[in-house]
């Protein structure tokens, strides 16, 4: 679709509204070239010594009058046609806003968050201004210029329209002249910018070496020469700017002239009175503006159609995530994964060549836990994606209670998870909002107990307004392990009694100290309540006493078994099998962690 | 401060105001020329439709045909308003030198000014922020430059000049025009007191927009997996409407009380004028004299309201480029680091270390009375956990942050009294992130020193790097940096290490990368640390331990003391130690690491 088809379509949805403000913008331009007309009359009644008294008080008053309607009328379509464009605004961006709410994460990998959020904002914007301001302007330009020339020609004198018009196509061009120059130089100028910008990003990023070298002196001389060139362009572009004063100016006074030489020449002769004269000089200073609207008009076209181009393959995107399964709630049986291969699709939709996940395969009966382990990107946080349908394996498949998950609606699906994140996510809101983000009707005593079990109940309550205190972007800040807590917190209340059957935790206690982490634990085992729990973690204290652990290298589960088991496992050339070197590993880090000093 | 704040302190107006006048203050001399230019060209416009009544009310009402005066008059007007326009956009042009060139040194200055900023101040600042405050704020101060020279100073002359023209032609008629400019004013005023709310709303409702579309695009996973999509889209929906609201209200304001109401004004001011025209009249007859003021004045009323509602409208755009201009004012008050003022020079590069306390806040200490002396030329290895303070010590030989007295030393002087220039030439460092630009290795290394490329080969072949830069598609003309060559960790460190060797420093400090790096470039930096023996005194953080194997002396640090201290074999044979930990440690590390497919 084009731009011209959108605004088209919305004209036509809201075409009582354009229908009115046209009819106001006819009557206020037909008025507008009536009150020069209107003065000229009365200067010519005033002369002759015919508008004296009650006359001339009807005349002013009429002329108020007509400035009267004309406010009005200016007050009414401004009111009527801007907030129409307005509305425009709103629809796209909660269109734009609906569709993403739909997209896997497949749409997000391609595309840049800058990118989406300018989408949001200054394309919308660029689009309502071609609808608003744009189709008012060039409506209300065309119409003031056909008619005041069509006044000054067929109203007055075509002679002396004819002649004091001689100068404006020249003033037309040359603003197109200046336009052109004025684009080249602004670009220029915000090239020079961008330079000068990325120098001082990048210097400021590496200040430490600057200083290391002493090469602030070198530094600044360089700073200098891009201010400079900055400095250059902007005054070029300031000067094209400039230019069109002079372009009016010059016009004008021209064509005053030539009004007062020729019309006073038709005056000398009577065709013409000193008040059509004056009418003359009014009708002037009108012109001015739709020569202005002509190229503003056509920039700001310009930017809405370049606005829609990147809008528009955004909203018609087809959807990433497919959502055929017909089953709606999920039956918690043994969850069951089988020779799972799996590649990340490259930025250009083909496959990855190495493989996230490399022919796994697991049985985990309901209520057990499973701790996964191994290296980083060996595919465990891959494997909750893929539990989680937020991708499809290309090979094998996964079952839960006997039915696929493909079978299951989304819905369903999402319904039966709580998931805890490696990043944990908080949006600006309370943190009792927060925690209770996939049960919002949840009552505080619960959320109360959920965050106790995560041991962040005390933090939450030494808050400035306890669970009603605001966190996020522009809430208070929580330290990286309140975060994480938190984040517990809501996959707790999820899947408390009659929530949610599977528990995913993906690293989720990295920022947790391990004798709180060691509580929330004990805590997530104690309230069992029958859930199944996969525990995803870099620390081995972390998953000791699950059921089951596996470790998970290079995308296949090389180690399999309890604790203890995996202790005493031994490779076929005698070495101790990875999960019983890592223990040791760990054991010394922190051994080394703990050693005797002040604690912070 | 507050990045959304939308009307400024009376304060912050007054630090603004400052600003503007001391970079522009060499300007001065221009400045006043182009002023006086401005008023000549004003008097100029004025003058044309003077000449324009002189016609009409003395040749053309009454008839008296006087080719030569009446082509005198029309041509001294065309004359008149031709070269008014010229000087203006000369002057304006003058203008706007004035204000890039105040831009630009207002630029420079805040430029050096951060750069000597103690480093302290970058550990605190978002850098973000930091380079927004040079450019970005700069630029609004450009645009409040613009706005008050151009069209405040040159709106406020015309309107002064238009006046006195008036008053000359009929003081009356002038006084009644005059009642336009408290009219406007009035309107503008009105207008900014009743719009204020809508619009501050507007604006923080535009900010919770945006921040709700980034918030839910980078929290999508999780928006979707807790199922509350539809939940956030009406949120948004519901914020969207709010807004929309607002903007009506805002534009309620705009549409009664500004460009309507201005014309409106206009239209009256025509009214008025001729009223009491028509006034006048009643007595006797219309003095063919006063027709052509009547004509001039319609002329003139066009050229009052004009500036008159460019001087009003700017101000709300005003408005912001002076919260602007005050955060650059706060930040060229903020305290640069004190400029070391000794005169002392580093000599063969001993170092020592007496009694160092240390912590980056007050009640928070990182150092707990250290004890080193390092003699000129040996190899130092330092090792400790994270959080031991190994970097600490490191920023305080750099002259980073200010160490206490008398305790850190360089061949017997105080640190802090070692001439600036010496010091940066004698100690050099390798940091744990190195920092590339975007330019050719050859530039990377040099850093913009004045440098041959004898010596820069050179240096690149002392820090064993030469090899591989040849390597590279373009030898040393390869760009690397962003855009570039990608290179692995170790190249970079091997890279950063030519360039601290090309400045020939007499102490090398070497804060290693803890990401792993290969074999073959971890050999080189040995080497290449190792021929440095006995000419330049290096130490080392390492976290590879058999970087500094061979170490005349390892020191291990322990939540910020020194624990343990000795050469390598002799660590090694602490039963329970930390460095024999930590060697088991990495030991098993590496093991872990060459099992299993690469």
């Amino acid at each position: 679709m084009t731009l011209a088809r959108l605004i088209g379509g919305f004209v036509l949805r809201h075409w009582r509204a354009y229908a009115a403000s046209g009819a106001m913008l006819a009557v206020i331009a037909v008025l507008g070239v009536w009150l020069p007309r209107q003065v000229g009359q009365m200067v010519d009644g005033l002369v002759a010594q015919r508008l004296q008294g009650p006359a001339l008080w009807r005349e002013i008053g009429l002329l108020l009058a007509a400035g009267a309607v004309i406010y009005g009328l200016r007050v009414a379509w401004r009111q009527m046609l801007y907030s129409t464009a307005y509305r425009l605004g709103v629809e796209l961006r909660v269109r734009l806003y609906q569709r993403l709410v739909q997209q896997g994460p497949r749409f997000y990998q391609t595309r840049r968050t800058g990118d989406l959020m300018a989408l949001a904002t200054n394309d919308v914007d660029a689009v309502e201004m071609a609808a608003g301001e744009a189709l008012l302007a060039g409506f209300d330009g065309t119409l003031t210029l056909v008619l005041v020339v069509a006044t000054m020609t067929l109203g007055v004198d075509w002679r002396l329209a004819g002649v004091v018009l001689l100068p404006f196509p020249a003033m037309a061009l040359s603003f197109w002249w200046i336009s052109r120059h004025l684009h080249a130089a602004a670009r220029q100028a915000l090239d020079a910018f961008g330079a000068l910008n990325d120098q001082v990003q990048e210097t400021l990023s590496g200040v430490r070496t600057l200083r290391a070298l002493g090469l602030e002196a070198r530094s600044s001389a360089h700073f200098g020469e891009l201010a400079g060139a900055a400095s250059a362009s902007g005054l070029r572009a300031q000067r094209w700017e400039a230019a069109y004063e002079p372009a009016v100016g010059l016009t004008l006074s021209a064509a005053s002239v030539l009004s007062l030489g020729f019309g006073g020449w038709l005056v000398w002769r009577g065709e013409m009175t000193v008040g059509q004269l004056t009418s003359f000089g009014l009708y002037l200073g009108q012109l001015i503006w739709p020569m202005f609207a002509a190229g503003w008009v056509l920039s700001l076209v310009e930017r809405g159609r370049a606005a829609w181009a990147r809008l528009a393959p955004v909203l018609d995107a087809p959807l990433t995530v497919d959502d055929h399964g017909r089953c709606g709630h999920v039956v918690p049986g043994t969850l069951r994964a089988e020779d799972l291969h799996f590649a990340y699709p490259a930025a250009d939709g083909t496959p990855a060549t190495t493989p996230a996940l490399a022919g796994l395969g697991f049985d985990l009966p309901a209520g057990q836990t499973l701790g996964l382990v191994g290296p980083t990107g060996s595919g465990k946080s891959t494997l909750l994606k893929l539990l989680q349908r937020q991708w499809a394996p290309q090979q094998g498949r996964i079952t839960w209670g006997g039915t696929a998950l493909a079978e299951h609606t989304l819905a369903a699906l999402r319904a039966g998870i709580a998931w805890v994140p490696q990043e944990p996510f908080l949006f600006s809101a309370s943190v009792a909002e927060n925690i209770a983000l996939a049960r919002p009707d949840a009552p505080r005593a619960e959320i109360e107990a959920a965050a106790r079990e995560a041991a962040v109940h005390d933090d939450i309550r030494r808050l400035p307004q306890g669970y009603d205190t605001p966190v996020g972007e522009r809430g208070v800040t929580l330290s990286g392990g309140q975060r994480q807590r938190v984040a517990i917190a809501r996959a707790l209340l999820a899947s408390g009694a009659g929530g949610a059957p599977l528990l995913l935790l993906d690293d989720a206690l990295s920022a947790v100290d391990t004798g709180t982490a060691a509580r929330i634990l004990a805590s997530l085992r104690q309230h069992r309540q029958g859930r199944t729990v996969i525990l995803v973690s870099h620390r081995l204290a972390t998953v000791m006493d699950a059921d089951q652990i596996a470790v998970l290298r290079h995308g296949r589960i090389t180690e399999h078994g309890s604790h203890a088991e995996l202790l005493a496992l031994r490779q076929p050339d005698g070495h101790a099998g990875w999960y019983a070197t890592q223990w040791r590993v760990q054991q010394i880090e922190s051994s080394l962690a703990d050693a005797e000093g002040p604690t912070a | 401060m507050n990045p959304d704040k939308a009307t400024p302190e009376p304060d912050e107006r007054r630090a603004a105001l400052a600003l503007l006048l001391r970079s522009a203050a060499p300007d001065r001399a221009v400045l006043r020329g182009a002023l006086l230019w401005l008023v000549l060209a004003a008097g100029l416009e004025a003058l044309g439709p003077v000449l324009g009544k002189a016609f009409i009310d003395r040749h053309l009402l009454p008839h008296r045909a006087d080719l030569a005066a009446i082509t005198g008059l029309l041509g001294g007007a065309l004359a008149a308003g031709w070269l008014a326009n010229a000087i203006r956009y000369g002057q304006l042009l003058r203008l706007a030198g004035v204000a890039m060139r105040s831009v630009q040194r207002l630029r420079e200055s805040v430029y050096g000014h951060v750069l000597r900023l103690p480093m302290a101040f970058f550990d605190r600042a978002i850098t973000g922020q930091l380079v927004s405050r040079v450019t970005n704020d700069t630029e609004a101060v450009k645009a409040l430059y613009v706005q008050l020279l151009f069209v405040m100073l040159d709106s406020v002359i015309m309107l002064l000049v238009m006046m006195v023209t008036m008053a000359l032609l009929n003081w009356r008629l002038m006084l009644i025009v005059a009642l336009l400019v408290p009219a406007v004013f009035g309107i503008v005023w009105l207008y900014q007191r009743l719009s204020a709310p809508a619009v501050a709303r507007t604006r923080a409702l535009r900010s919770e927009i945006n921040a709700q579309a980034a918030e839910s695009i980078a929290g999508m996973a999780v928006i979707q997996a807790s199922g509350a999509a539809d939940r956030f889209a009406q949120r948004f929906a519901d914020t969207n409407q709010a807004h929309f609201d607002s903007r009506r209200a805002e534009l309620r304001a705009n549409a009664w009380l500004l460009r309507p109401a201005l014309d409106f004004l206009n239209v009256a001011m025509l009214a008025a004028l001729i009223g009491v025209y028509g006034l006048r009249e009643q007595g006797g007859a219309l003095d063919a004299l006063e027709v052509g003021v009547l004509y001039a004045f319609v002329s003139y009323i066009a050229r009052v309201v004009e500036p008159l509602i460019q001087i009003t409208m700017q101000f709300s755009q005003l408005q912001q480029a002076v919260v602007a201009a005050a955060r650059v004012n706060t930040l060229l008050h903020e305290p640069a680091a004190p400029a070391a003022s000794g005169h002392g020079r580093v000599g063969a590069g001993a170092i020592t270390v007496r009694d160092l306390h240390f912590g980056y806040q007050p009640g928070r200490p990182v150092l707990h009375g250290l004890d080193l002396a390092v003699g000129p030329g040996q190899f130092i290895g330092i090792v400790g956990h994270t959080g031991s303070g190994k970097s600490t010590l490191l920023s305080l030989l750099l002259r980073f942050y200010p160490a206490p007295e008398g305790a850190l030393a360089i061949d017997g002087q105080p640190l802090a009294a070692i001439a600036d220039d010496d010091f940066r030439r004698s100690v050099g460092l390798v940091p744990q992130e190195p920092f590339l630009l975007a330019a050719s290795a050859r530039d990377n290394i040099a850093m913009g020193r004045p440098l041959d490329d004898a010596a820069i080969e050179a240096a690149a072949r002392a820090a064993h790097a030469d090899g591989f830069i040849r390597q590279l598609e373009r030898g040393y003309d390869t760009p690397l940096g962003e855009g570039g060559a990608r290179l692995s960790v170790g190249e970079k460190q091997l890279i950063a290490m030519a360039r601290a060797l090309a400045g020939q420093p007499r102490i090398l400090l070497l804060d290693e990368a803890t990401a792993h790096i290969d074999s073959e470039t971890e050999a080189r930096v040995q080497r290449a640390l190792g021929a440095l023996r006995g000419r330049v005194t290096v130490l080392a953080i390492a976290h590879r331990l058999s970087t500094i194997r061979d170490a005349d002396a390892i020191i291990v640090l322990n939540h910020g003391r020194i624990a343990e201290r000795g050469r390598h074999a002799e660590l090694m044979a602490v039963e329970g130690g930390i460095y024999q930990r930590l060697v088991q440690l990495q030991q098993l590390e590496a093991d872990e690491a060459s099992d299993g497919p690469a």
